[in-house]
């Protein structure tokens, strides 16, 4: 230890040498709060001072936060706030230059831990980052004291060094947390249904602009519909991260309540006005209606979606430009509808797709539809994903997050093949199922009695086939122009019960044209058929 | 979770109208039944079991249909049934012939109008 005389030159320098290697060492392997203890120690020892402490600033609330202090730990353990311009701290960090105060009263301080711990004399200065106030770094005697020059300019340089570190750290810290959060925000899996196939991409900006604010949903409704969302928080960074996670989680729960896009758009407004969320959202919500014959959807200043059918692209909106969430317009929003015919597509995206530098968005947008005119032929949509990247995206590192989730529609199949567990639940899937198999003859006659014959006949295994042991029940459909063809079948062994399910197969049999029970010990087989007219 | 179908429960002064939206099959069924039982009161004239926003029913949901009547029945009390002509209840109910055995009309309003006049 030095004596109690104040250092000379050469032995400060040597000591500072000694300061910053322990800082950078400190660096590569201490968190935060770890790296600001270690530096005030060090610093307590090399200015001869009683008390060191590192106020960090809220941004949220304005206020430094009182974040590491040697001799003054009350001060972080009661997480001391002191208002920016107020007293010491906060004076030094309104002025952005070191303040000296060699005899502390309560009018020159305004916290009252640093009076009551008899501190005599102090001297802080701001930690800055580009001319960004990060906090502030101070040192306090219990007996009086005048700090040099030497001892400012020392303070000056410790605070230069520890800021840029504390910075990069917590940067890097934000963004780990802002990429989490954001994958957490994005849906694990996408639906997956008979009848149409789904794929999506997100891709975040380059390293230096931080994790942006764009992100897709898609889930089914009770009804059986599938959602569809796309949508953009302004701003990068962790505030982005949140917003989109709340108006996410708003959506989801309005969406399952009320499957009305323009009603959903109108409801996150005046949610987002409420809780003075002032983020400008811009968002894209549809439904894909169950028997997937449309998609209807409305929009909150989000780019149109793009339609690729078999002989073409186009965007579709036709209305003027809505307001983002969050501006209280929500009467705006207004349901727009476009038909989805079998083997067509339906693309999402946020702006990072089309947007260039130097380019209008028009040209952007001109980019993608042509883009689209070459992925009419790829049969899955993750292909078709990948191919719209590559040819939108040639730039080595995108400046903006790209987000895109895409539906195709399948072609119209001829054959069903499904296999549910024996349970009651799964009856509705089985029917929803059944609608998308025969979703243009949904609505008539005859595909309202095929399947309700082949839900009467499921219902059958599902009651009798099985122990609680459960098994599996198998439906397989073929049609052609003139017949539909069912069979249900399952693997288990039917017990005699008395039951109302006569009616049942009563049902059936007015239903179809012919019913025909095969039992065996393998299971039973319940072949029906039906002619598309009759 | 999903749910299959909902029920809404009302009073129009002695006559008790549960309406059934969704769809009626063999898991829903028994829960429908059993709540639409506790609603009705000794005090109701009569049941209407409102159907016109129901878009599926299977022969679950008719035994509904045929266990309340038989339970109304034995208390002497009415069922009606509502469902429009061309809905899909209308088409599966029809397989069974139930217009022979239940009242069926077109609106709730008409349905209790009809108890009304049954009632003077």
């Amino acid at each position: 230890m030095p004596s109690a005389k104040r250092l000379r030159e050469p032995e400060t320098a040597e000591q500072l040498g000694r300061l910053l290697r322990v800082s950078d060492a400190a660096l590569a392997n201490l968190a935060p709060e770890d790296l600001l203890d270690q530096l005030l120690i060090r610093v307590r020892e090399v200015l001869e001072a009683d008390t060191a402490a590192i106020l960090l600033l809220d941004e949220a609330s304005g206020d430094l936060v009182a974040r590491a202090a040697k001799g003054l730990e009350e001060e972080v353990e009661q997480g001391v706030r002191i208002p920016v311009g107020k007293g010491f701290a906060g004076r030094i960090a309104a002025d952005r230059s070191p303040v000296v105060i060699e005899r502390v009263d309560h009018k020159n301080v305004f916290n009252p831990i640093l009076r009551e711990k008899g501190v005599r004399s102090l001297l802080g200065v701001p930690m800055l980052v580009q001319g960004k106030v990060l906090g502030v770094l101070h040192v306090g005697t219990l007996a009086e004291r005048h700090f040099t020059t030497n001892d400012i300019e020392l303070l000056q340089l410790v605070a230069e060094r520890v800021s840029l570190a504390l910075h990069v750290r917590l940067f890097e810290r934000e963004r780990l947390i802002s990429t989490t959060l954001q994958q957490a925000f994005l849906p694990e899996a996408l639906p997956d249904l008979p009848g149409v196939r789904l794929a999506s991409r997100y891709q975040p900006a380059s390293e230096s602009s931080g994790i942006g604010g764009d992100w897709y949903d898609a889930f089914v409704l009770p009804s059986g519909a599938v959602a569809l969302a796309m949508g953009d928080v302004a701003g990068h960074g962790l505030k982005a991260a949140s917003v989109m996670g709340k108006v996410r989680n708003a959506l989801r729960a309005y969406a399952v309540e009320v499957p009305d896009p323009a009603e959903v758009l109108a409801r996150l407004d005046r949610l987002m006005r409420f809780f003075e969320i002032d983020d400008i959202v811009t968002l894209l919500f549809g439904i894909v209606d169950a028997d997937l014959s449309a998609f209807r959807f409305a929009s909150a200043g989000h780019l149109p979606p793009l339609v690729v059918t078999r002989t073409g692209q186009r965007f579709v909106s036709d209305g003027p430009s809505n307001p983002p969430l969050g501006t209280g317009l929500s009467h705006a929003y207004r349901e727009e509808i476009v038909p989805l015919e079998p083997d067509s597509s339906l693309i999402l995206y946020t702006d990072g797709l089309v947007e260039r530098r130097n380019e209008s968005l028009t040209r952007g947008l001109e980019r993608l539809c042509e883009a689209a005119s070459s992925i009419r032929s790829l049969g899955h949509p993750d292909d078709a994903i990948a191919a719209l990247v590559d040819s939108l995206l040639d730039e080595a590192s995108p400046t903006d997050d790209v987000a895109i989730l895409m539906l195709r529609r399948e072609e119209a199949s001829s054959t069903l093949d499904l296999r549910v567990r024996a349970a009651p639940a799964e009856l509705l899937t089985l029917r929803r199922a059944l609608r998308r198999w025969l979703s243009e003859l949904d609505g008539s006659m005859t595909g309202h009695d095929v399947i309700l014959a082949a839900g009467e006949a499921s219902a059958n295994a599902v009651e009798h086939a099985y122990g609680p042991a459960g098994g599996w029940v198998h439906v397989t459909g073929t049609r052609d122009q003139q017949a539909i063809q069912v069979i249900v079948r399952d693997e288990g062994h039917w017990r005699a019960r008395p039951t109302s399910r006569g009616r049942g197969i009563g049902l059936m049999r007015t239903a179809m044209d012919s019913v025909e029970f095969d039992r065996s010990i393998a299971g039973t087989s319940v072949t029906m058929r039906r002619s598309v007219q009759r | 979770m999903t749910e299959v179908a909902s029920l809404s429960l009302d009073r129009r002064r002695n006559v008790a109208v549960a309406t059934v939206s969704g769809e009626i099959d063999f898991s829903a069924a028994h829960d429908i039944e059993r709540r639409i039982l506790a609603w009705t009161s000794n005090e109701d004239a009569a049941l209407i079991l409102d159907l016109t926003t129901l878009s599926y029913i299977d022969s679950a949901g008719i035994n509904v249909v045929f266990h309340l009547a038989a339970r109304l029945r034995e208390h002497g009390q009415v069922l009606s049934l509502v469902f429009p002509a061309d809905s899909p209840p209308s088409r599966t109910l029809s397989m069974v012939g139930i217009d022979k055995q239940v009242p069926v009309f077109q609106s709730i309003d008409q349905a209790v109008a009809d108890q009304g006049s049954a009632g003077e």
